[in-house]
């Protein structure tokens, strides 16, 4: 599907990333990604330590289905994508991307009042993978009577 | 597996909790939670209010993902979690109700988060997550309070024999045990609201301000009979900012004396002070630590209430049963500036040379005894005569009159009125003025 230039600006701006996927015996698993953006329209990509995540990228692997919600921590603005999901490796345009998100996010929860070393084991850099999501769905998730409705229509339900 | 109990501070609502579910069709559903609480070792409970997906996927596949972060040291939790039950009634779902309701009340949402139901999941395995910052958070307990102190602050609590004593003991047990920003106050169940008494650690003593019962988490305590707290006040409208502007000009106008705050608190805890199963005030502690006060700190706090409502019990049941004092003449020169003293019978408010004093019952007893002091020349007066009094109807009195005269007389003295009430021994105290009342009654 394609997704609203409101929705994409969004992926792109300092707002935490997590993902949630499931094994072949659909069991889910959680991971947070370091910085994110848009391809196009219908595709997303996040950025995910693999180091720190390996349940969520053996998963991934496996079945490519994914769930990635994208919230800003200052009103708690939020959408959910579904999809799936093909793997590949970071390169350095990936790196600087991750870098740059990783800054904001501490300045961010700085000015929230929260300390650099109370962020800083969500946000690892280490074996950084990026995981492209091919938009199926997408659902309002902020908190209130919108949540879980589909963000392109108002009456859909299923994404909270 | 590592007890759910040492990771009390992932469930202080600070950082977001996060769950993954999974439709029957293999579709990941994955957001953040207002709310998990720990319901034992084994099992925690979550609020779902607004996302109906997460909901029908634990009913479609009961297994599901939590990831639960430190609000101490951000470290992260992964745990699988198996759902066993929805509840929408019982002690279980009114605990979390009632602490939803405490947190929806400081940030100014009261009544909007009203919660529906709760979920239950079993906690099958924790693992943490792997962290760049390297530190190995595992079996880092949450640090308790010192055992020895609080042991030696429930003997000095039981040791006291009136109620400014105990309550001294309380506010001193608090500082010993680090928190030294405290506040007592004294549940009116007949007006339904709660009056500072005494406290300690702020600018002044607020002695007499009132808190409505179910406003804020000392209201909310006191009709929920249990403790809540908010442990990151960064981000929400701090208690008593609005009433903390006002002035003693404000005073006299409203009628209303602001509660004492500390500007730059973030954690604040309030334990309701109960004794067979009576609410009788709440004890209010704040800090400027975030994360100050973790479930030990909670459960000392609770001991030291139960002390004390026990102490106050006993102090009031205790009073010596003496006759009223023999008259007595006022005893020196007073001055002979003439003092104006109003009573509002309509809700028996004081003042005294136009400066608010107070009002309610405390009210009604500081124009009583004025009244006798006028009329009689007499300034001793026993409990057990003020118990006695007819004048007074007041039968709501009973319980705690003892506190209502200590906050009497922390309010005159931190007003510094040219009347004065004094400690005159056990169950007794003296009206001192300097100058010639003269008693107004007015509507």
């Amino acid at each position: 599907m394609r997704l609203s230039d409101e929705i994409l600006d969004f992926i792109a701006s300092p707002v935490m990333i997590i993902i949630g996927t499931r094994n072949q015996a659909n069991r889910p698993s959680i991971a947070r990604a370091v910085g994110g953006r848009a391809v196009n329209k219908e595709t997303v990509e996040v950025i995910v330590s693999a180091w720190q995540w390996p349940d969520a990228i053996a998963n991934m692997a496996a079945n490519g289905q994914a769930a990635i919600t994208f919230a800003r921590p200052a009103d708690y603005v939020s959408y959910q994508l579904k999809g799936s999901t093909q793997l590949r490796a970071g390169d350095p345009a990936d790196l600087e991307l991750s870098r740059r998100y990783r800054a904001d996010i501490y300045a961010l929860f700085g000015g929230l009042g929260l300390p650099f070393e109370l962020v800083s084991p969500w946000l690892a850099d280490r074996e950084l993978t990026v995981a492209r999501l091919h938009v199926r769905e997408a659902y309002i998730q902020t908190p209130g009577p919108k949540a879980g409705n589909a963000a392109d229509s108002p009456t859909e339900r299923g994404g909270g | 597996m590592m007890p759910l109990r040492d990771l009390d501070d992932c469930f202080e609502g600070v950082i977001p909790s996060i769950i993954a579910t999974t439709a029957a069709d293999g579709t990941p559903n994955i957001s953040y939670l207002s709310h998990v609480v720990m319901v034992d070792d084994a099992h925690i409970a979550i609020s779902n209010q607004f996302f109906a997906k997460t909901a029908a996927n634990i009913r479609a596949n009961p297994h599901a993902s939590l990831l639960l972060v430190s609000a101490r040291h951000g470290g992260q939790y992964k745990l699988d979690i198996t759902w066993v039950s929805s509840r929408d009634e019982g002690p279980l779902f009114k605990r979390v109700a009632d602490q939803l309701r405490a947190s929806s009340a400081q940030v100014g949402m009261a009544g909007i988060m009203r919660l529906k139901a709760i979920d239950v999941f079993r906690v099958d395995k924790i693992e943490p997550v792997v962290s760049p910052a390297g530190t190995d958070h595992a079996g880092d307990a949450s640090p308790a309070p010192d055992l020895a102190v609080l042991g030696q602050v429930m003997k000095t609590i039981s040791a006291q024999g009136d109620t400014e004593g105990v309550m001294s003991a309380m506010l001193d047990g608090c500082a010993q045990l680090g928190f030294p920003h405290a506040i007592v106050l004294q549940s009116d169940p007949i007006r339904r609201l709660l009056t500072t008494v005494v406290s300690r650690g702020y600018g002044r003593s607020g002695a007499g301000s009132e808190v409505a019962f179910d406003e804020g988490l000392i209201g909310i305590a006191a009709i929920t009979r249990r403790p809540v707290k908010v442990n990151d006040l960064s981000r929400v409208r701090r208690l008593g900012d609005a009433i903390e502007a006002t002035s003693p000009a404000d005073e006299d106008r409203t009628r209303i004396i602001g509660l004492p705050s500390l500007p730059d608190a973030m954690s604040q805890i309030a334990v309701p002070i109960m004794a067979q199963d009576t609410l009788r005030g709440v004890l209010f502690v704040e800090s400027p630590e975030r994360i100050a006060f973790r479930t030990a700190h909670e459960t000392t706090l609770e001991m030291i209430a139960s002390q004390c409502a026990l102490a106050l019990a006993l102090c009031e049941a205790l009073v010596p049963d003496a006759r009223p004092s023999a008259l007595r003449a006022v005893p020196g020169q007073p001055g002979d500036r003439v003092i104006h003293v109003t009573h509002h019978a309509i809700d028996d408010s004081v003042f005294i040379d136009n400066a608010y004093v107070i009002k309610g019952v405390a009210g009604r007893l500081l124009a009583y005894m004025l009244g006798v002091y006028i009329n009689e020349g007499r300034n001793a007066f026993s409990n057990r005569e003020i118990r006695l009094a007819e004048a007074l109807r007041l039968p709501e009195i009973k319980d705690n009159l003892e506190t209502r005269m200590l906050l009497l007389r922390r309010r005159l003295g931190e007003k510094n009125l040219p009347v004065q009430l004094i400690h005159a021994g056990r169950g007794q105290v003296r009206l001192v003025v300097d100058g010639l009342p003269v008693l107004m009654r007015a509507g």
